[in-house]
């Protein structure tokens, strides 16, 4: 199915630090509201291309970038308010971050810095967010504890909380799952699978298995190059086009 | 969407370029420092001629033709012209003060003050007050200073880096954070407190084991300098055992050696950069020290080196650079030979431990590059 | 027939034993004695300067204003001026410390602007002190005309703290995880409210500490301040504090030391020991307090 307009559209994208090239022109389009994988072993590119889209690739001084990314059909890199774009993405990161802050002001800490004041609109954003984070139920007699004091997966759905405490249109996850148990992972993934109604998913994950359970479209990468770009089904049936796609998730390299 | 509003915008923007002037202040700072000594000097360094003041005065009487009179009308006239923008001697002449035979007699006068900076570092005579004759020779004084480092670094060195390795490998966690506060506090004690101390305490100690008519000599100040050196060789000493990786420690150990087998067969060959780096950390402090030198090492202006043993004569009174600013800069004039040539020892200062603190912290370097 | 093994024959040292655990035992002794060597000193020249400014010593004398041209009374002229000079010295060169920090440390690029302003800051805390009473001579006290003033003196202190500041408040910024930044950027979260809102509320025990290093520092220089403001003898109101102004000449604790013991002849030994005693006092306090917060904090850390 292909969607009237993409949600997020990448031109060409290549991306060097110093004289190391680490991705090599990619180009592909991501339709809203659904989730998108994103596999391939270590060093491919995907973290690195992630920092590109929500442009804090920017705060590394010796990165290169050139292409084109479009979201809903504006140029990502000509948009003036850097930080307003940045709030027009969600991004969570492998390793569970919980800011020294008190769990409120974690989630809190981003609408605040963009002087969202009120107080009744503060607490609703902030269970709101804690709620679609599937954390609420754990914490809301604690919401003054510290944030870092939590166990890892708690920290992990609280790093995703205020990921949506910005109001994303675009959520990224990279590798959100590799410092937590597996039932946190599958809680997460309900999660997942909730808020791709309202939001697009990019989601770059170690375990194959989890873009086969959640991605409707999934992208290969192998040392910075896109070697297929389809049918999560397709690519995970056996017969995708390339013969690595099928080496790579039948578990043959990576 | 919330929005940042233009004004959060634009404070941020002011704010960060503050920030950046800020960071840029260190580098404004350390050629201002370089300016500032340099313009205070900048009279006899750039024109090598001595102005004609009052302490001149008395010296024109000697040429022939110039009578007291004469003298003090030079020097009141003198006062009144701009002594940047006319050559004062060539003024005289001009004004038909003086003739041409005395032109050239006061030219010669003044050839033979003349500043020469080879003549200022390797001459011994400094006698700045001098009514008839001042000269500036610094030769005493960098002797004085050199005799009281290196006596310093003797003492400094084995106990701070002795320190460092016990500290470092040789005692308990518990007992290692507190020598670690104690050493801090011996780094804090104030260098005027130190000169007090060698001043009153260490005077009398040495007058008493030493039958010494005086106590406060090269001796003296090298014991208090070495005492202020050794916390900061033993920090940057620790640190420099710390970075050698714990893998070195055990491989050594368990081939069964001992530990001090392991301390100086491989412990110090893999840290000697960062003991080294310690040392010259030292050094520079030993040289840039002034108050602990002011108050310790007499006030002779004397080389305490010669040819008979032992070579150092430790029991004599010096007079180091750093001192010699101190003590001297509050009776000098501005502008006047004396204040000038204080200047000169400033950036000469300056020049040696740029040199010593570079060169230290290349070898740092040089270590985290590997 | 063989022989019967000796058991405790088997279990002795050998020679090499012997002497290989002699060395361990002696290098341990000399190290330590090495060490004892450099503790003891400081244990006892602060015995002994208290043990000899006993007679002198009470909370008076820092209140009190000297008399008999200073052989009698208390110190508290130097006492306020060095506390004025500490406060209007790390005034200035705190915020200017920090940000220049906060620049090195958050912003800079690795480029030939910022090797140099490290270059510089190294070479600036090696300067002689000394070095910087000729520069704060030349540029504040005739250059920009401030005459021997406690702004001037305060100024010349500054520039000697200034890259020791920089470099213990770099130290404590860099400790803050990459992480924590990271998180807030992506949040879309400025680069100076990351840094104000989380990078310096979790630094700032750390940069504290180090800032209140240098006000041990600052109050216990003398030669940067010889020539600048500090003088033998000034006379102030009484139990004032605001005694001096921006532009007077002041006394100083470390100043009134040098002067009390080398410059006015029969001051009783015990007043100059008091002086000295008063000064360390000073210094040591400070630093215990700084080191006092290190422990407590490390102790007390949220992450």
């Amino acid at each position: 199915m292909v969607a009237s307009i993409a949600k997020l559209k990448v031109e060409d994208l290549k991306v060097a630090y110093g004289d190391k090239q680490v991705i090599h022109g990619i180009s592909y389009e991501i339709p809203p509201n659904e989730i998108f994988g994103v596999i391939g072993p270590a060093q491919s590119g995907k973290t690195s291309m992630l920092r590109v889209i929500n442009r804090t690739i920017e705060f590394t001084p010796n990165a290169k970038v050139s292409g084109k990314i479009e979201i809903d059909g504006e140029d990502a890199f000509r948009m003036k308010d850097v930080y307003g774009y940045r709030r027009r993405i969600g991004m969570v990161a492998p390793l569970p971050v919980g800011l020294p802050l008190t769990i409120y002001d974690n989630v809190a800490f981003a609408p605040r810095s963009f002087g969202m004041k009120d107080k009744d609109q503060l607490d609703a954003l902030v269970q709101k967010c804690l709620e679609q984070a599937a954390l609420w139920d754990e914490v809301k007699d604690r919401l003054d504890s510290l944030g870092t004091k939590l166990s890892g997966g708690q920290q992990q759905r609280l790093t995703i909380a205020r990921a949506l405490s910005h109001q994303p249109e675009v959520l990224c996850l990279d590798e959100f799952s590799i410092a937590i148990d597996p039932v946190t992972t599958m809680k997460i993934e309900d999660v997942l699978k909730e808020l791709r109604e309202s939001m697009t998913i990019i989601l770059v994950t170690n375990l194959v298995q989890q873009a086969r359970r959640l991605a409707k479209r999934t992208m290969f990468l192998l040392n910075g190059e896109l070697v297929e770009e389809g049918d999560t089904e397709k690519m995970f049936s056996g017969d995708a086009d390339n013969p690595k796609t099928n080496e790579f998730v039948s578990g043959a390299f990576g | 969407m919330l929005h940042r509003s233009k004004g959060k915008v634009l404070r941020e923007a002011i704010i960060e370029w503050l920030i950046r002037i800020c960071g840029i202040s260190a580098v404004v700072f350390v050629f201002a420092i370089f300016f500032f000594v340099f313009w205070e000097a900048k009279g006899q360094i750039f024109s090598g001629k001595v102005n004609i003041n009052t302490a001149t005065a008395t010296a024109l009487t000697k040429v022939e033709g110039i009578d007291n009179a004469l003298a003090d009308k030079i020097v009141a006239q003198r006062a009144q012209i701009d002594p940047k923008k006319r050559n004062t001697v060539n003024w005289l002449l001009e004004e038909k003060v003086i003739d041409l035979e005395q032109f050239f007699e006061i030219e010669s006068q003044i050839k033979a003050k003349e500043f020469s900076f080879w003549k200022f570092l390797t001459t011994e005579k400094w006698y700045p007050a001098s009514e008839t004759n001042p000269r500036y020779g610094v030769f005493a004084l960098i002797a004085g200073t050199v005799s009281v480092s290196i006596l310093s670094m003797l003492i400094a060195v084995p106990f701070g880096l002795g320190s460092a390795l016990f500290i470092s490998e040789f005692c308990s966690p518990k007992l290692k954070e507190t020598l670690k506060i104690v050493i801090e506090l011996l780094a804090a004690i104030p260098s005027v407190v130190w000169g007090f101390i060698g001043l009153t305490i260490m005077n009398q100690l040495i007058m008493q084991i030493f039958g010494a008519p005086i106590g406060i000599t090269v001796l003296n100040g090298a014991i208090i300098l070495g005492l202020m050196s050794v916390p900061i060789i033993v920090s940057i000493g620790e640190d420099a055992l710390q970075a050698v990786p714990d893998s070195y420690r055990e491989a050594a150990i368990g081939l069964g050696v001992t530990r001090w087998q392991m301390v100086y067969k491989v412990l110090l060959p893999a840290a000697k950069n960062g003991l080294l780096a310690a040392v010259l950390l030292g050094i520079g402090r030993a040289i840039g020290e002034t108050m602990a030198v002011l108050l310790a090492t007499g006030h002779s202006v004397n080389n305490p080196f010669d040819g008979t043993f032992p070579f150092l004569h430790a029991l004599e009174s010096v007079k180091t650079l750093t001192a010699t600013i101190a003590a001297e800069m509050g009776e000098a004039p501005r502008d006047s030979d004396h204040y000038q040539v204080l200047f000169i020892i400033g950036i000469l200062l300056f020049t040696l431990t740029f040199i010593v603190n570079l060169s230290a912290d290349l070898i740092v370097k040089g270590i985290r590059n590997k | 027939m063989s022989e019967p093994v000796d058991n405790a024959k088997r279990f002795t040292k050998t020679p090499s034993v012997v002497r290989k655990e002699r060395n361990e035992k002696i290098a341990q002794f000399v190290f330590l004695s090495m060490t004892l060597a450099m503790v003891l000193p400081l244990v006892l020249i602060v015995g002994f300067l208290v043990f000899k400014a006993w007679p002198s010593l009470s909370l008076d004398f820092i209140f009190d204003m000297p008399r008999n041209g200073m052989r009698e009374g208390g110190i508290w002229p130097a006492f306020l001026g060095t506390l004025y000079l500490v406060i209007i010295s790390l005034m200035i060169a705190a915020p200017i410390g920090v940000m220049a920090a906060v620049y090195l440390n958050e912003y800079a690029k690795d480029n030939w602007l910022t090797r140099t302003i490290n270059l510089a800051v190294i070479n600036l805390a090696g300067v002689p002190s000394i070095v910087h009473a000729l520069f704060g001579l030349g540029a504040f006290v005739y250059a920009a005309k401030m005459g021997t003033s406690i702004i001037a003196a305060s100024l010349t202190l500054a520039v000697m703290t200034l890259p020791v500041i920089i470099a213990s408040t770099k130290e404590a910024l860099s400790a803050v995880p990459m992480s924590f930044r990271q998180a807030s950027w992506n949040m879309g979260v400025s680069r100076w409210q990351t840094i104000w809102r989380i990078v310096l509320p979790n630094s700032i025990s750390g940069i504290l500490t180090g800032i209140i290093l240098q006000v041990s520092r600052a109050a216990g220089e003398t030669a940067p301040i010889m020539f600048t403001g500090a003088v033998i003898s000034v006379n102030i109101a009484k139990d004032q504090l605001f005694a001096y102004g921006l532009t007077d000449e002041c006394m100083a604790l470390a100043m009134h030391l040098y002067t009390i013991s080398t410059q006015i002849p029969n001051v009783p030994e015990s007043l100059q020991f008091a002086i000295a005693v008063a000064l360390l006092g000073v210094v040591l306090l400070v630093n215990a307090l700084s080191i006092s917060l290190r422990v407590y904090l490390r102790t007390h850390r949220k992450w």
